[in-house]
């Protein structure tokens, strides 16, 4: 009874429903933003799922050609819970460990597994979000194209329902593991992000290293020969989504119950076992985490040393990167997570069976749409590395300070420029690697993707702050909502990609126009640096009238 | 010098009257006690003077500076301390005075000389080198006290600012308020502690429900209530009617 008013309590706090109730009583105008903001995020998930189905009925097509339409169950289910899992691991860090109410919940009389319980459904329910647009795409696909009846119905809502579990009792207990095993001296937290990033690794390489391995074993024939080849092929990583397919497309009725039956099972299992690991886990490393072991303590006569003196956009620079690096949650998110899947998509290219496709990247014709896409990834890391999105919302409660500063807002923001920048350049290593090892980039053609991408970066970074400028998220209870529960960050994508595309669209209509390769690139990066210079003087004529409103 | 001209704060559009057509004059030399129940409206009133929150009518001119047409000069002069030591909890005691140093353009000799002093003063300069988030509440209260005197401001505002403090420290603050005090510049504080009140201000506002009730010396504040023996009584009194 405990275990579920928390899980009701936590809902409703994520959902902030208790809030909305408010605003519908007190007939509040924020209801009708929220409302805006709940529409938008279904309309972008709508059209991401509508890409999705678009991408699965292609593939749907090829496959039912060859007997094997119902592997796109499979992959479905697949690509669903590894989703589930990358975009899980932060969020379970962070509403596990990183919570506001969490001293609170430790001081009840409750067991570790009672309070994690309701910490978990928080984290199902935003599973569930994550897992709506891939698999919700291929349930319905399959029931379209297959012409199912009302049993499919059933049996996907079921499906469905358990999809997220087993891949976030994973997560978790992977979390609970990690968490509890690093409480080791002063640099935790340092130590937390390198276990987390290895976890992440772990679960990358896994997946790849089962496919892979899998499509080197068997031919294709014998795959084709066998109905269900291509759904065990592709279920190897994850054997529950070839049960999960099974249970939607029987050979009978009493095996497709046994299937879901199964499915359901065994994800049941994972939850309890995750219950038992956060019995003896959670509290652990918890508790450990929040004890900060001071340094050693200094002396009067060292203070001489220790103050320096700053110009006050560097100071802002400065504090956001210091803050960046020393909070786990926001590490593992903003760079951690950007740095790792390029990397090992550099290393996968040196995979057994990758030959082909490196030789196609190095040939002519694909060389320069790497390179633009080579320049488009600095200008996305742009928007994701720092989030410019959130630079304000991150400052939360310490938003007061920044009121408080004789220093105008246009200077605090060219502060938060300087340092989402740097961490933009974080890509140019990354690049370089790349050059290195697989594209043999020439030093000219290294510098024209760097000064391109950093062009692209600039009205990508402006328009996101502005987008935070507006409307900061500043009340948020964990970090991960100041991120990834932000809806800033979902309207700065947006406003990024579009940005991006105009762009490209630039450089395709200059090559339309007859002008060569290069001309396009200069006409694309001037774009860009006019796009941000008029973002930039907007910014900072609206900059003091909007923090002034921002209310603390 | 802070003066308050007609300040009026509302939430909820309109419904909820925090601050409600306020007026006073605290002078340079002078220690202004802030007192009302809880919800009375005592920290809108100080967020609107630091600049936290934008009253809905009237001005505030802090040290001859209108807070809406010269903000930046209104946050050099003051000092802020708020009833919660929230600060950068991943940064360093240093590293947090290094930044205000730097956003209030105080000279590295400058802000050494006093941050040394005053670190030494409430017990700090150890802990100085740590983290933060390993400060107990109390220290987080020093730290962030140290921050707001940094800058040697002429106006000096404190939401509750011995709620957390020792002794000792909250000793020493009182001293520090004193010595502000006597060098000509002004201190605003508001409190639930009576005593310290009523010894140490020059002057006493009390506010109830967003208005001004009483406002004087002590000894004016006496004549206003029938109980006059201590502050608590006349507080009381008053608060009540």
């Amino acid at each position: 009874m405990k275990t579920w008013r928390l899980v009701v309590l936590h809902i409703n706090l994520n959902f902030g429903l208790s809030v909305l109730r408010h605003h519908w009583k007190t007939k509040d105008k924020k209801l009708l933003g929220q409302a805006g903001i709940t529409a938008v995020v279904l309309l972008t998930a709508a059209t991401f799922g509508g890409m999705y189905y678009a991408f699965l009925n292609m593939t749907y097509n090829a496959l039912s050609a060859l007997g094997h339409g119902q592997a796109v169950l499979t992959m479905g289910v697949v690509t669903s819970s590894l989703f589930v899992v990358l975009a899980g691991l932060a969020l379970v860090v962070s509403v596990f460990y990183f919570a506001d109410d969490l001293e609170f919940l430790v001081s009840l009389p409750l067991w570790p597994h009672q309070v994690l319980a309701g910490k978990f459904a928080t984290v199902l329910v935003n599973a569930y979000l994550i897992a709506a647009p891939f698999a919700i795409p291929t349930l319905v696909l399959f029931c379209i194209r297959e012409g199912m009846g009302p049993s499919y119905w059933l049996t996907s809502a079921l499906v469905f329902l358990f999809i997220p579990i087993l891949p976030l009792t994973i997560a978790s207990v992977g979390v609970l593991f990690i968490m509890s095993v690093t409480n080791i001296g002063r640099h935790k937290d340092a130590l937390r992000v390198v276990g987390l990033s290895l976890l992440l690794m772990l679960a990358l390489g896994f997946n790849y290293l089962f496919s892979s391995a899998a499509a080197g074993m068997e031919n294709i024939q014998s795959i084709l020969r066998d109905s269900e080849g291509l759904v065990r092929i592709v279920g190897r990583a994850y054997p529950p989504a070839v049960w999960a397919t099974r249970a939607l497309n029987p050979v009978t009725l009493s095996s497709g119950v046994l299937y879901a039956v199964l499915f359901a099972v065994v994800s049941t299992a994972g939850f309890g076992l995750m219950m038992v690991a956060a019995h003896y886990l959670f509290y652990k490393g918890l508790i450990a985490g929040k004890e900060v072991s001071p340094g050693r303590r200094l002396r009067w006569d060292e203070l001489d040393f220790r103050f320096s003196e700053a110009s006050p956009i560097r100071a802002i620079a400065r504090r956001e990167i210091r803050i960046l690096v020393r909070t786990p949650i926001f590490m593992f998110n903003s760079v951690a997570m950007l740095v790792i899947l390029p990397l090992i998509s550099v290393f996968t290219m040196f995979m057994p069976g990758s030959d082909t496709l490196r030789a196609l990247i190095q040939s002519g014709v694909a060389r320069q749409t790497i390179m633009l896409g080579a320049a488009g990834f600095i200008a996305i890391m742009g928007m994701f590395a720092p989030s410019p999105a959130s630079a304000i919302s991150r400052e939360g409660k310490l938003f007061w300070i920044s009121k408080m500063i004789p220093v105008t807002a246009a200077d605090q923001l060219k502060g938060k420029l300087v340092y989402s920048f740097a961490l933009t350049a974080l890509a140019i290593p990354i690049l370089y690697l790349y050059s290195l090892l697989v594209f043999s980039w020439s030093a000219l053609e290294f510098v024209a993707i760097i000064l391109l991408g950093m062009a692209g970066s600039a009205p990508v970074i402006i328009s996101n702050l502005l987008i935070d400028l507006f409307r900061p998220y500043l009340t948020w209870d964990d970090p991960q909502k100041a991120i990834k529960q932000n809806f800033n960050v979902v309207a700065g994508m947006l406003a990024g990609s579009a940005i991006l595309f105009v762009l490209y669209k630039a450089f395709e209509g200059a090559l339309e126009m007859g002008l060569g390769f290069w001309p396009a690139w200069t006409v694309a990066g001037a774009l860009a640096v006019l796009l941000a210079l008029l973002m930039y003087a907007y910014m900072v004529k609206v900059s003091d009238s909007l923090y002034r409103r921002i209310p603390v | 010098m802070i003066e308050i001209r007609n300040v009026s704060k509302s939430y909820n559009k309109g419904q909820i009257k925090a601050v409600d057509d306020l007026s006073l004059q605290v002078q340079p030399g002078e220690i202004f006690g802030f007192l009302g129940p809880n919800g009375a409206g005592k920290t809108t009133t100080i967020k609107m003077i630091v600049g936290l929150l934008e009253p809905d009518r009237g001005s505030i001119v802090v040290n001859g500076y209108d807070i809406r047409k010269d903000p930046i000069k209104v946050r050099k002069s003051i000092g802020f301390v708020p009833d919660n030591p929230s600060v950068y909890e991943r940064l360093t005691g240093i590293e947090y005075l290094n930044f205000l140093g730097d956003m209030y353009d105080v000279p590295r000799a400058v802000r050494t000389k006093r941050a040394k002093e005053l670190l030494e003063l409430f017990e700090l300069t150890g802990d100085v080198g740590n983290l933060i988030q390993s400060y107990s509440h109390g220290m987080r209260q020093k730290l962030v006290l140290i921050g707001a005197l940094l800058h040697a401001p002429d106006v000096f505002v404190l939401d509750e600012p011995m709620v957390g403090l020792d002794p000792r420290s909250a000793h020493n603050l009182k001293e520090i308020m004193s010595r502000h005090c006597q060098e000509g510049k002004t201190v605003f504080f508001s409190t639930h502690i009576l005593d310290v009140a009523e010894r140490l201000c020059d002057r006493i506002g009390i506010i109830r429900r967003g208005k001004l009730i009483a406002c004087g010396t002590m000894d004016q504040l006496r004549h206003m209530a029938n109980n006059k023996e201590t502050l608590e009584n006349v507080f009381l009194e008053l608060t009540e009617q």
